[in-house]
């Protein structure tokens, strides 16, 4: 018998329970902001033909289609570099908690600005085949496995940026735990055992509780040769232990991501607070393979169990 | 990110950024002096001043001085104010087009005081901005085609400066992909040339100024005559011998008399260019009197008028009061309700080589600008400048050279008196006693065309001798006393323009019609580039005017085809291409051209036989060690590739320093993954690390064989 | 493969990449734990993963006990210690069976080595006799005992600590014994620093009791199963066999590693791989783990006194001899 804390969640309204918000990849390659230099160039060559026209001169005319060739390409070319562009990850974070900054060791084939549009961050200039850190920032729970980056370019002249979307492979799943929520002494009250304290697991130290039948392992020592003697079996003494039975944390998930987000929050705390205080943890969850039940040691451990678990209708 | 409006930009800190605007703004400096725009000794000290500017903004990139910025400040506002004054002087005289000066002198200055200001990236593309001002500023006087040079200097000056600019956008770190930048103005020339091909010709018509300009003065002693060539003040009875070359760039034709003896070819030098709304027969002199080898000019000397009104010259209304005083006037004016069509052939001639003082023009010229006092008109509406005609020397003629539409020309039949209405016409006169044969000839010709008018007559005639005659410049020669057109016509029937245009007007004379030989030049090749037509030495021409009673001189030419319509800068362009492949030889092109396109394909079929068994990680191994070796990096036996990688990563032997080996490391472990790991690579990946090994290029130099170069085995 | 590919039915630690979290969290734990040897904590990492034996060799008072009872503690299983000595009776390590009056039959009473850790204390201090009864378990995962068998639980990893045997008192562990083990590793002295945080925080035993275990049995069992499926391209594979074959060669050493010693490079290749982060086996994990896995195995001509040096200078000699697999 545990001393358990049960906290089912139900299931969240299954019509409110929206897919998770995909945004879609862009593979076409599309100028970013191109009114401003379109129209200036189209502006400057009017003046150019104006003037080439005016003087009646055909150098000015000669230089103008060179102009021309010059803003043609430098507007146009970054469309033709874009689909090009390439991003590897190096290497990646495993953990990292939601709303916070991940740094992505990236490489890049050539000179781009990349954006991470899947989930939050900063733009980052590459230059070359030079290594550097990707922010990130992961807006909610779940493991990540693959960022997908807005890259551009705007080669080679710098007149225009283009822009297409990468997918980028992360080199090791990123186990985004969900923040850590105190809920105050509203749970803390719930959790308070009163029922089970009578029922401590026995266990090797403390004071003698009782006794129980040999098991293969059991130190000669703690035969309690008077009840052996007493039974015709080996005895073995139990102790009472006090403070290091495990708490059993059930996290059931709806499939709407904010509610299911709000009680992995909850139990993140939970599970802070109780490690904190020096208890262990045993964490119920559901994955996509099915319900996983293991003991969880620190705050990395738990995160990642909770960034793995899915809705408890999803499993498999 | 707040950002203020004028906080300081970040300082740019490459050279070779700096370096190449800084070759633009020369380029431009340069070019501009080249073509007249600016003095030498101003371009000398401007290109100075500029390249002190952009050392002076190099150094101070990091904190600029702010007293240096109100200096700048205030110099660029006197500047302006002086370029102010000088056009409102300019206004004042009238002479918009001086105005061209004084702003290229404020785009230089402009240039040289912003060049002193210039710590960040933007700054440097202002100024390469301003470069391509001053590039088209010189482009405006450019009539050459080595300008092409300065524009090809330019635009690379502003690829790489473009080049650098977008390296330092993305952090300003790793080496200029020089081999892009080289291809990127490929496609660059190639897209200029293919909006020059679409693009219509600027027309000189639609110019605010005329242009004209002198380089040297040189008055001459006859103005009245013409003079052969430059210097040559006096004017030359006969212009040549009877054999031999001509001289540079000289028709002998512009003299007192064309002799048809003379034999010889001219040279394709460089006389004029002309800028012209149409191409047509630029006129330079007439003969009237034939002799029976030379044609002479006749005539009272009153027939010529000193034009003193300074330019513009008001040529037309001269030329109208000739024709009133002649009593053709009248008549001339017969058809000009039908002759509303007509338009304004604006023509600009820029002199290249010594010529004789002849204003060459289309027919009907009615305004000359022409920087001298004084201009000579002849009743012929040839003109004549009172000043040699030097290289470098400007003018513009604007002729009313309506082409009289061939169905109003076979209205005309009744014969109307000619322009000289007397007992002798020199339009009519032949040497007596010798053409019986000719116009029994050209009789026949007529009656069998049975040609009733006089464009009859001609088209009969011109036809009948583009069938029976040839064209040649090797002709025999015309011994003395021997008649031109009867050696011609029943002798030797080959001859050049000289010979088939002095037939065609005898033949015509013989018949009653009145002509007479005209000389000038033909428009030579069409230069797309410039839009300019350059009339070379042997584009000089001579060919026949007819007159036609109502109507003026008409040019009728059975020598040469001139080309009728202006031309197509762009159809120039692909022609001239095409003359070009064309003319290459075929049998070593051809084969040169199959061995280039069957060798990439046989190059591919054999990586592709050697790529099969060995795999990419294979090839890319091999390739990184051979570069490795290359710089004294043998990887050893035992030595596995994640070592042989890392060894190479840390040896400073590469080119490109650091930036070379950043990635090598990942790129060895996504060579190990293709190798050893099922994942079989994306070809992302697989140009990601082919880029990372092909970027190690080993610095030159020798190598410390041993140094790090063997394994260490601690 | 793919990380999916290796997902397999479970509840606990499914896949590959769990086997990657738990390598790395041994590590940590082992790390906070045994100060200053990372070679000996890689080591005692890949002997888990790859379901080997593991022999840990040095002079006393280095850490050795402390570093068996971090791998045990971490593995949060239990821990069944045997200390050896010179009057260690087989039955002492695998078990006896007792008269039982109320059935009135004899019952098996298992001994320490049916736990799923055993650490071995001392190994060299226990009579040949003894060591033989360890043999049976180590290789055959089961016990017998008056003819029966009896099977170990699934994980069951030994470890074994011994003194270096020019210390008086102990029996040279026979060759058979010494193949058992698949990995072999010392710990060598800590580093000035190292040493004096060690005496003034009262040794390692204050840490160990903050350990907290990274797995659980069946967890580490299947971790060990997906580290076993690690794909090893045949190029990898026959540079194992070549750097095993080598060994036989080699007029140096007296007798060559075992055809049982490729197939424990491979296995501990894998594991290395594992720890690396990989999915796969290069060379370099072959050439690494290659010192731990051959050096205690081969006969050298060097006296007894020394001989574990010896297996490791002829290792290495011959890592710097066979040629790596150019891909």
């Amino acid at each position: 018998m545990r001393w358990r804390s049960r906290r089912r969640v139900p299931p969240g309204d299954r019509a409110r329970s929206a897919m998770a918000s995909t945004r879609c990849i862009r593979h076409l390659a599309l100028p970013e902001r191109a009114f401003g230099p379109v129209a200036g160039s189209v502006v400057l060559l009017l003046v150019w033909a104006g003037v080439a026209h005016a003087s009646g001169s055909g150098w000015v005319q000669t230089v103008g289609a060179a102009v021309a060739g010059l803003l043609l390409l430098g507007l146009v070319a970054p469309g033709f570099a874009a689909p090009g562009l390439t991003l590897i990850c190096q290497s990646s974070p495993t953990d990292a908690i939601a709303g916070s900054v991940v740094e992505l060791d990236v490489i890049g084939n050539r000179s781009m600005r990349c954006t991470a549009r899947s989930v939050g961050g900063t733009p980052l200039l590459l230059a070359g085949k030079i290594p550097a850190h990707l922010v990130i920032v992961p807006p909610r729970r779940g493991v990540v496995s693959a960022v997908t980056v807005r890259v551009a370019t705007a080669a080679p002249l710098g007149l225009l940026w283009w822009s297409r979307d990468r997918v980028l492979e992360l080199t090791r799943p990123l186990y985004v735990a969900p923040q850590t929520r105190d809920q105050g002494a509203a749970l803390r009250q719930t959790l308070t055992p009163d029922e089970g304290q009578g029922t401590p697991r026995p266990t090797l130290t403390g004071d003698l509780r009782g006794v129980r039948p040999y098991q293969h392992g059991d130190g000669r020592r703690r035969v309690h040769w008077g009840a052996s003697a007493h039974t015709g079996n080996l005895m073995i003494r139990e102790s009472e232990s006090r403070q290091d039975d495990p708490i059993c944390l059930i996290v059931d998930l709806p499939r709407d991501l904010d509610a299911a987000d709000r009680i992995a929050e909850d139990a993140m705390g939970e599970i802070v607070m109780q490690l904190n205080a020096g208890r262990r943890i045993v964490l119920e969850t559901t994955e996509s393979t099915g319900r996983v039940v293991a003991p969880v040691a620190d705050r990395v451990s738990a995160g990642r169990r909770l960034a793995r678990s899915v809705a408890s209708s999803d499993a498999r | 990110m707040i950002r203020h409006a004028n906080a300081p930009l970040p300082p740019e800190h490459s050279v070779t950024f700096r370096i190449a605007t800084a070759v633009a703004v020369l380029t431009g400096i340069i070019a501009c002096a080249a073509v007249g725009e600016i003095s030498l000794t101003s371009a000398a000290v401007a290109s100075g001043a500029a390249v002190a500017g952009m050392a002076f903004s190099y150094l101070t990139r990091n904190r600029p001085w702010q007293w240096v910025k109100i200096l700048l400040a205030v110099a660029v506002l006197a500047i302006f104010a002086s370029f102010v004054l000088q056009m409102i002087s300019a206004a004042h005289v009238g002479q918009l087009s001086s105005i061209e000066v004084p702003l290229t002198g404020l785009f230089v200055w402009v240039q040289i005081i912003h060049s002193f200001d210039v710590p960040a990236r933007r700054d440097l593309l202002f100024s390469l901005a301003a470069a391509g001002a001053l590039i088209t500023l010189g482009a405006a006087q450019a009539v050459s085609v080595g300008f092409l040079a300065y524009v090809a200097i330019w635009l690379g000056a502003c690829l790489l400066a473009l080049g650098c600019s977008w390296r330092s956008m993305t952090g300003g770190a790793g080496s200029l992909p020089l081999g892009s930048l080289v291809v990127t103005g490929l496609v660059i020339v190639l897209a200029g040339a293919g909006f020059l091909v679409l693009l219509p010709a600027p027309r000189a018509a639609q110019a605010i100024t005329l242009p004209s300009s002198l380089i040297s003065y040189l008055p001459l002693r006859d103005p009245a005559g013409v003079t052969g060539s430059g210097s040559q003040s006096t004017e030359p009875a006969q212009a040549g011998r009877a054999s031999g070359r001509t001289g540079v760039g000289g028709y002998l034709g512009f003299a007192s008399e064309l002799s048809t003896a003379i034999r010889g070819t001219l040279g394709d030098e460089v006389i004029m260019r002309v800028r012209a709304d149409r191409p047509g027969y630029f006129l330079g002199m007439t003969y009237d009197t034939w002799d029976g080898q030379n044609w002479k000019r006749s005539g009272p000397t009153g027939r010529i008028v000193e034009l003193s009104t300074g330019s513009p010259f008001d040529v037309g209304s001269a030329l109208s009061s000739f024709a009133q005083s002649t009593g053709g006037g009248a008549a001339q004016n017969l058809f000009d309700e039908e002759l509303a069509f007509g338009s304004v052939n604006v023509q600009t001639f820029y002199v290249a080589l010594p010529i004789a003082n002849l204003l060459f023009a289309t027919a009907d010229p009615t305004e000359v600008y022409f920087p001298e006092h004084s201009l000579v008109v002849g009743a012929d509406g040839s003109m004549r400048s009172t000043i040699a005609m030097t290289p470098g020397t400007v003018y513009t003629v604007i002729s009313d050279d309506s082409e009289i539409a061939p169905s109003l020309l076979a209205k005309i039949r009744t014969p109307r008196p000619s322009p000289h209405s007397g007992a002798s016409d020199p339009d009519l006169e032949l040497p007596p006693g010798r053409y019986s044969r000719v116009a029994a000839l050209a009789g026949e010709i007529v009656r069998a065309a049975r040609a009733t008018t006089t464009y009859a007559k001609v088209n009969a005639l011109e036809t009948w001798m583009s069938t029976h005659l040839r064209y040649s410049t090797d002709i025999p020669p015309l011994l003395a006393g021997q008649d031109a057109v009867n050696q011609f016509l029943f002798g030797s029937r080959v001859g050049y323009c000289e010979q088939i245009s002095t037939a065609l007007a005898v033949m015509l004379r013989t018949l009653g019609v009145p002509t007479r030989e005209a000389i000038g030049y033909v428009p030579g090749p069409f230069d797309p580039l410039s839009d300019l037509y350059e009339i070379q030495a042997k584009d000089a021409h001579s060919w026949v005017q007819v007159w036609f009673p109502g109507v003026g001189w008409q040019n009728f030419d059975p020598t040469a085809h001139v080309p009728l319509a202006p031309p197509d800068p762009g159809a120039v362009l692909l022609s001239d291409v095409g003359h070009a492949i064309v003319s290459l030889p075929w049998a070593p092109t051809g084969g040169a051209l199959c061995v280039a396109a069957a060798g990439p394909l046989v190059a591919v079929e054999l990586r592709r036989r050697r790529r099969r068994p060995r795999g990419w990680a294979g090839k890319i191994t091999a390739e990184l060690e051979r570069r490795g070796a290359a710089a004294g990096l043998r990887r050893q036996p035992a030595e596995t590739l994640g070592e042989y990688g890392s060894r190479l990563g840390n040896c400073a032997r590469w080119r490109a320093g650091p930036t070379a080996t950043a990635s090598l490391s990942a790129a060895t472990a996504l060579v190990e993954r293709a190798a050893y790991g099922s994942h079989e690579p994306d070809a992302a990946t697989r140009a990601f690390v082919e880029e990372v090994v092909n970027g190690l290029h080993p610095q030159r130099g020798p190598h410390r064989r041993g140094s790090d170069g063997g394994l260490t085995t601690a | 493969m793919t990380t999916d590919d290796l997902v397999r039915e479970g509840t606990v630690n499914p896949s590959l990449d769990d086997a990657l979290e738990l390598a790395a969290a041994l590590q940590a734990n082992l790390n906070a734990v045994v100060l200053g040897t990372p070679g000996a904590v890689v080591a005692a990492t890949t002997a888990v993963l790859a379901a080997g034996h593991l022999l840990i060799e040095d002079v006393p008072g280095v850490g050795k006990t402390m570093l068996a009872k971090a791998v045990a503690v971490s593995i949060g299983s239990r821990l069944a210690r045997i200390q050896g000595h010179p009057d260690l009776l087989p039955s002492d390590i695998t078990g006896v069976s007792v008269y039982s009056a109320s059935s009135e039959t004899w019952e098996f009473r298992p001994g320490p080595v049916f736990a799923h850790v055993v650490l071995f204390d001392e190994l060299n201090r226990t009579p040949p006799r003894s060591q033989a009864a360890l043999l049976e378990a180590m290789e055959e995962r089961q016990v017998t005992v008056d003819g029966e068998s009896w099977p170990l639980p699934e994980p069951h990893l030994v470890l074994a600590t011994q003194n270096p045997i020019d210390q008086s008192g102990t029996f040279p562990l026979v060759e058979s014994q010494m193949d058992r083990f698949l990995l072999a590793t010392r710990l060598g002295y800590p580093d000035e620093a190292t040493e004096t945080r060690l005496a003034l925080s009262h040794g390692a035993q204050p840490s160990l009791a903050l350990l907290s275990p990274v797995c659980t049995p069946s967890g580490l069992a299947a971790a060990q199963a997906a580290v076993a499926e690690v794909p090893v391209s045949p190029s990898v594979a026959s540079y194992a066999v070549a750097i095993v074959r080598a060994s036989r060669a080699d007029p140096l050493i007296r007798l060559g590693a075992s055809p049982r010693a490729a197939i424990g490079l491979l296995a501990a290749a894998r594991a290395h791989a594992v720890i690396r982060g990989r999915d796969f086996v290069l060379p370099d994990d072959v050439k690494a783990v290659s010192v731990g896995v051959l050096a205690h195995r081969l006969v050298t001509d060097a006296a007894p006194v020394g001989a574990f040096e010896a297996g490791i200078v002829a290792v290495e000699a011959i890592l710097e001899r066979v040629p790596s697999p150019r891909p």
